[in-house]
């Protein structure tokens, strides 16, 4: 599912004193089924962007569409219903956005609401956990216990039960120990690749969109900076730093390499990669 | 996702913004007690000028007024229900409506024109003649400005949670009823789960940072008493005397 900034404006508490204009007339083209990653320093506009795709909040003024959809004030009822359907989201703090008291109660909400049949939705309940790497001895357990991997998956897994074409994850790896972010990152990958999914991450963590992303895109002050596949992106090292986003480690390390060594190593995404072609080279 | 008009502050500039909180505050108590004593229509009629020039006065645009005015359509619709059935006369339960709408839009100046530090202040000296009578009015202060900067908090959060409903096809603002249900129901369990946690981290926070419920505390800002203020408080007895001598005023009229 193709989604697509025309002209993209937004002001919170428009026509009040506290009016703040996040988002500059921008546009821009997110393609389908690629893993996409939304960068820039706090306050640039990346969760208004996601808000803007789900229909959350519609925009001041341009268009935003999300396949089929064109999100306006218009779209209301069972077609914005629709569209929740098909773009799942998992905010920041899946803590905050639990408000069932079993895990089970969390993923089949949506589902009971509109009256799916039982075994369809045991089956998507099934599906779901297989997805995320849950077991079924979760299902009865209270979410606000779990640790924060676990209700991670939960999160994840309370949006894919309903089988969306477009998942979009805020800031997914906050919080996180090294294991839990790197089965996150599996999963994420997993998506993409068996169930044709497209995934918007909006994030801070350069390091974890160097590894798993297609394309990204940097936004600050509510601007477009640039956008395109990583590589383009992360070669241009200046523009990023002028607009607060670091680059990943390994490409600074690559580049270190070769500035100040003479050694080319390959721009490899994995660490595992990079210490094969150091030891070659070195 | 929240209207902005949930009787937050409202920061623009004008005479009643610049007022003492104190003085505010008992110009308001003056009114509520006056409006919702009165039967009166021709002292209505004083009352709601009274209102609308005020309302005029603050700066805050009208359209904050009348939402919070539609937010209210469903107890306004219930009071002339009830009172129907119960065969109140029609002209009595107008009067009623106009009592409560009266109410709550000069208790929306008070909040409009008010930030949350200064309610606290004065609410702290409206109740410090209670000291007297040994009512323990430092702890009652101190809860209801700690309740008063919870609501922020509470709504911050009912937001996330609704937001969070909404992504997963259970929008509160477009629903009908039964979906209204559903998502204000679901959101009560997390609420009061999530409003404990953050009490007790507020409650760890002041305890590390050394705060000492008996220590005597001063206050950071000064607050003056300006001639707007003086102003207002006679323009508010006055009212007081008139509504009470209404014979009185209804034959000058």
């Amino acid at each position: 599912m193709e989604i697509k900034f025309e002209q993209v404006n937004y002001t919170y508490n428009l026509r009040t004193p506290l009016a703040k204009k996040v988002l500059n007339d921008i546009s821009l083209i997110i393609p389908a089924n690629k893993i996409n990653g939304i960068v820039g320093p706090v306050g640039s506009g990346k969760t208004t962007m996601m808000e803007l795709i789900n229909g959350l909040i519609f925009p001041t003024r341009g268009i935003v569409t999300v396949g089929n959809y064109t999100i306006k004030k218009a779209i209301k009822g069972k077609q914005l219903n629709k569209l929740r359907f098909d773009v799942g989201i998992v905010f920041q703090f899946p803590e905050e956005q639990f408000f069932n008291i079993t895990v089970k109660e969390e993923i089949i909400f949506a589902l009971q609401h509109y009256q799916y049949h039982l075994k369809e939705i045991d089956d998507r309940i099934n599906k779901a956990l297989q997805m995320v790497g849950l077991n079924e001895t979760f299902l009865d357990r209270n979410p606000f216990n779990l640790s924060g991997g676990e209700k991670r998956k939960v999160a994840i897994a309370s949006i894919l039960v309903f089988n969306p074409k477009v998942i979009i994850l805020d800031e997914p790896t906050v919080g996180l120990d090294y294991n839990s972010k790197k089965k996150l990152i599996q999963l994420i990958k997993k998506l993409r690749k068996n169930y044709h999914k497209t995934i918007i991450i909006c994030t801070h963590d350069v390091d974890m969109l160097y590894q798993i992303a297609d394309n990204i895109i940097v936004i600050n002050k509510g601007n477009i900076i640039i956008d395109g596949p990583k590589e383009e992106v992360f070669s241009k090292e200046e523009l990023l730093k002028a607009n607060g986003v670091g680059l990943p480690k390994i490409l600074t390390f690559v580049n270190k390499a070769r500035n100040n060594k003479g050694i080319n190593l390959v721009n490899c995404t994995d660490i595992k990669d990079l210490i094969k072609d150091v030891y070659r080279n070195v | 996702m929240f209207s902005y008009t949930f009787g937050r502050y409202y920061p623009v500039n004008s005479e009643f913004h610049k007022m003492n909180p104190f003085v505010k505050l008992i110009c308001t108590f003056i009114f509520l007690v006056l409006v919702f004593s009165t039967n009166d229509q021709v002292v209505l009629m004083i009352f709601m000028i009274t209102t609308v020039l005020t309302m005029l006065l603050t700066n805050v645009p009208l359209y904050y007024y009348l939402k919070v005015i539609y937010n209210l359509k469903i107890l306004i619709l219930f009071i002339v229900g009830i009172n129907y059935y119960l065969g109140v006369p029609f002209d009595t339960i107008v009067i009623m409506v106009t009592k409560v709408i009266l109410g709550v839009l000069y208790s929306m100046v008070f909040l409009f024109t008010t930030k949350l530090n200064d309610i606290t202040y004065a609410l702290n000296l409206l109740l410090k003649p209670l000291v007297i009578i040994r009512v323990p009015v430092k702890k009652i202060v101190f809860s209801i400005s700690l309740a008063l900067n919870f609501i922020s908090t509470i709504f911050l959060q009912a937001e996330k949670i609704l937001k969070s409903q909404a992504s997963r096809g259970i929008d509160y603002r477009y629903s009908n009823i039964g979906g209204k249900i559903t998502a204000l129901s679901a959101m009560l369990t997390p609420m009061f789960v999530l409003t404990l946690r953050r009490a007790d981290a507020i409650a760890d926070a002041m305890e590390v940072r050394l705060y000492d419920y008996n220590t005597k505390r001063t206050s950071y800002i000064a607050r003056t008493y300006h001639f707007f203020d003086l102003f207002m408080i006679l323009i508010h007895l006055a009212i007081f005397v008139m509504a009470f001598w209404k014979e009185w005023l209804l034959s000058v009229i």
